[in-house]
């Protein structure tokens, strides 16, 4: 297996983006008119500067730039599957699982992490300015960076799970929908875990969703290798997991598909 | 004459409903969006009271009221109004020598010919809200405030819509200037202070589709309300007169583009 | 000269064009990234004259061509007396009024088929969209009852109108763009490449109903087509638009009788190409395998030379053109 050529395929696509930036730079802003809303809502809570569940003000709004530059970065491929399976594209792919599984991966991971950077920067734009810096420790960057890497990819191998669904039924567009807010909420990309009562706390963390925005924004605002570790484990994890039942899933679609001419 | 134009209305309505009826799966996908869409923002608000009780002087209930109102008046203008969204795209692609061709307002015209049935959605999901949070003493300046609040949602479309007729990608812009302004109405006005509080008040009219008329149904204040209607009047009127300015840009043919 | 309100010895022209002029500005941007700069700070325009000083009046009942090059100006005439677009200078009355002004009250009186933008909902039964126009021309509920039956009737889509739109063929919507567009009793029908796309038989059927809805309700109809058959089957006179001017105003059989009797003939053989006649014929292209002629009909039939060419050559394609309009333009200003 020739795997460079999907390196390559990931770099095209990231520098494509360049491209198309205006119009990236556009829904780019619109997340920094959450961020800048959500700047206004923490001012107001965190009036005499105190602490909360363990995050200060700058904790609290560099975890919420984190969590929306990760979550929507990521580009929409449930859709584009569904259509591909319905239309019959597949076919060209049926003996080559890998292939197109690892060709659709590096064609969204090339697009996220442009979009990734893009919002990020944007979203400092607007922090920056009442917050000051973050205390950081800037050696631990590449390592933060791997855990956004591994919750792109936990994202990229749900959605395809998702898109699956598509053998069996005609309208995807609504499991798609149900995931992304389930990301919004579960996930913890509004509000960090520790906000949630106790008991929605603990299904949060149990679930796949959290290690897409909680778990890498909690790392980038206090991280720790403990933590770290675990997030890596529990990343690659959720990973394999869904991986092979993706695997298993289009298997089972395409032997469907065969049987039934389309 | 204008019980003509709402004949024509309840013409375009009746199909809309029809075509929502032939395309039943997709109109059901789209008002349980629209339904989960909103119940994440409750969620999220449920969250954060469950934890903080209070956000300058707001409370769950608040929140409650105030999406309510932002549901109601953005349903009732996707509903009556369904096109409002669409007229930059009319513009760039020339589709307005239809309506030109046809005896009726062309503003209005545009406005109606489309509505989008699955905004009743919306609608209903704010109604909902709104009996479990109104007192029945409020709801006559309850009613009032959907409407002027819906006004100026249409207003405000028409006027972003209508900066396709002097400028190229127009179209993403005024969909992005529009939702921004649903954003930031979907927010307790008080978060905002100094510059922003103005530009929700002026520019960016969320304060006046949300934020005020939340605040005059707790405690009334005659100033006020008389100043939300002045300006929703004021921002139709504007809108108006715009979109006839740009008209007549089109029809002089001196447009950016060509059309074909 | 119409005074509004009185009758004049010129009134029963239902259309008087008076020395119509339009131009517009287009923006004239340098390629590359600092091009897009440039034009941003310091924008270029470029003025195009697109009609120069065209006049032209119609009678009620008369069917018109506009023919010419693209971008000759005819569907900017069409667009200006449709009241879509406003001229720079000049006059344009329709039924005492002005287009400008009037463009309400006018357009109850027009109808429109555009072959390349359809005015029915694409989405709807055709059904859906007629109610729609019964509503928007405020037409009376019986009356429109009537109407639409016979019109549905007459142009034979009673078993198609029920159908969503998007599910007919391009004939069936034709037919269907027609019957909207005559719903109203319209006095004028602006017609701009009704039948593209259409084949023969269904050309045939349209042009026939066009004829007759002229003939029996006295609708002036103006029509701009590249398609001479359609132009010559429907009209009697034909205005020929080059480069925004008006260079022919008069019957489409003097046209033909004048210019058109040429025709051009690809074909394509299997063995070297043979032609005997030479009398009438230009060669446009000559290859060994494949040869492109212009035959002048007025100095040999069409026929003759076909026969030889069947007869001469093993042919495996032909195809018979009429030469294209450009060359009739030429044609005529060589004459003038």
């Amino acid at each position: 297996m020739n795997l460079t050529k999907y390196y390559y395929i990931g770099k095209i696509n990231f520098v494509n983006s360049f491209v198309y930036v205006w119009d990236r730079v556009a829904s780019s802003a619109f997340v920094g008119l959450i961020i800048f809303i959500f700047t206004q809502l923490w001012q107001i809570i965190y009036s005499e500067g105190q602490i909360i569940s363990g995050f200060s003000i700058a904790m609290m709004l560099w975890y919420f730039v984190m969590t929306e530059s990760i979550v929507t970065s990521l580009p929409s491929i449930v859709k584009r599957v569904g259509a591909e399976i319905k239309e019959g594209q597949i076919a060209n792919y049926l003996n080559k699982p890998y292939n197109y599984l690892l060709y659709q991966y590096s064609t969204y991971l090339g697009k996220a992490v442009f979009n990734f950077f893009l919002t990020f920067l944007i979203g400092s734009i607007v922090v920056l300015p009442i917050l000051g810096g973050i205390e950081f420790n800037f050696l631990n960057i590449p390592l933060i960076f791997l855990a956004v890497i591994l919750a792109i990819s936990l994202n990229f191998i749900l959605m395809m799970f998702l898109g699956m669904f598509s053998f069996w039924f005609e309208e995807s567009g609504s499991l798609r929908m149900i995931y992304n807010k389930i990301v919004f909420t579960l996930g913890g990309m509004l509000l960090p875990l520790e906000i949630f009562p106790q008991w929605l706390s603990k299904i949060s963390k149990l679930l796949p969703f959290s290690y897409i925005a909680y778990y890498p924004a909690k790392l980038f605002v206090n991280f720790n290798f403990g933590l770290f570790w675990q997030v890596i484990r529990t990343q690659i994890f959720w990973i394999v997991i869904f991986s092979g039942l993706t695997l298993m899933m289009y298997k089972i679609g395409v032997r469907k598909v065969s049987i039934n001419g389309g | 004459m204008v019980a003509k134009l709402f004949k024509l209305h309840y013409e375009y309505i009746k199909v809309a409903l029809s075509t929502a009826m032939e395309y039943k799966v997709n109109f059901i996908t789209q008002v349980f969006a629209m339904i989960l869409n909103n119940s994440v923002w409750l969620v999220f608000w449920w969250i954060f009271f469950n934890k903080f009780q209070m956000l300058n002087g707001w409370t769950m209930e608040d929140v409650i009221l105030l999406y309510s109102i932002v549901t109601i008046s953005y349903g009732l203008g996707g509903f009556f109004f369904g096109n409002r969204l669409n007229i930059s795209h009319l513009i760039v692609n020339g589709k307005l020598d239809f309506y030109l061709t046809l005896p009726k307002n062309i503003l209005y015209h545009i406005l109606i010919s489309k509505s989008n049935f699955y905004d009743v959605g919306d609608v209903i999901f704010g109604v909902v809200l709104a009996i479990i949070s109104l007192s029945l003493s409020q709801v006559p300046l309850f009613l009032v405030f959907s409407i002027s609040s819906g006004i100026i949602f249409v207003a405000f479309a028409i006027l972003v819509n209508s900066l396709a007729f002097y400028m190229g990608s127009a179209e993403s812009t005024s969909k992005h200037l529009f939702f921004g302004t649903l954003a930031l109405s979907s927010y307790p006005m008080s978060i905002f202070k100094g510059a922003a509080k103005i530009i929700i008040l002026t520019l960016i009219p969320a304060g006046f589709i949300s934020g005020i008329p939340i605040s005059l149904l707790k405690e009334f204040n005659l100033g006020w309300f008389l100043v939300t209607l002045g300006f929703a009047s004021l921002i139709l009127f504007l809108s108006i007169k715009v979109f006839h300015r740009g008209l007549r840009k089109y029809e002089s043919g001196n447009l950016l583009y060509v059309r074909t | 000269m119409v005074i509004e309100g009185k009758k004049t010895k010129n009134s029963n022209y239902i259309i008087q064009v008076e020395n119509l002029s339009k131009s517009f500005k287009l923006k004239i941007k340098e390629a590359g990234l600092v091009g897009s700069f440039k034009s941003i700070i310091k924008p270029k325009y470029k003025k195009v004259k697109a009609v120069k000083n065209i006049s032209f009046n119609v009678k009620k009942g008369e069917l018109i061509a506009f023919i010419g090059p693209n971008g000759a100006g005819k569907s900017t005439t069409l667009k200006m007396l449709s009241g879509i677009l406003y001229p720079d200078s000049g006059k344009i009355t329709i039924l005492n009024k002005n287009p400008q002004k009037d463009r309400k009250t006018l357009s109850y009186n027009f109808g429109t088929v555009f072959g390349q933008k359809p005015q029915l909902w694409f989405h709807l039964p055709a059904i859906d969209s007629f109610n729609l126009f019964a509503k928007i021309y405020d037409l009376d509920q019986q009356e429109y009852t009537k109407r639409i039956n016979y019109l549905i009737k007459r142009f034979e889509i009673q078993d198609i109108v029920k159908h969503p739109v998007r599910k007919l063929s391009l004939g069936q919507r034709m037919r269907c763009e027609f019957v909207l567009a005559l719903i109203h009793k319209p006095k004028i029908l602006f017609l701009d490449e009704p039948t593209i796309g259409l084949d023969v038989v269904v050309k045939k059927t349209i042009r026939e109903l066009i004829k007759e809805i002229n003939k029996k309700e006295k609708i002036s109809v103006i029509l701009t087509s590249h398609d001479m058959g359609d132009v010559e089957s429907i009209c009697e006179r034909a205005i020929i638009i080059n480069q925004g001017k008006i260079i022919y105003d008069g019957k489409f059989k003097d046209i033909k009788k004048d210019y058109l009797e040429k025709k051009v003939i690809s074909i394509s053989s299997e063995t070297p190409i043979k032609l005997s006649i030479k009398k009438g014929i230009k060669n446009i292209e000559k290859r060994k395998f494949d040869l492109k002629i212009e035959v002048d009909t007025k100095k040999i039939a069409i026929k003759k030379v076909i026969d030889a060419l069947l007869k001469e050559n093993k042919i495996n394609d032909i195809l018979i053109e009429e030469a294209p309009i450009e060359e009739i333009i030429e044609g005529i200003f060589k004459k003038k």
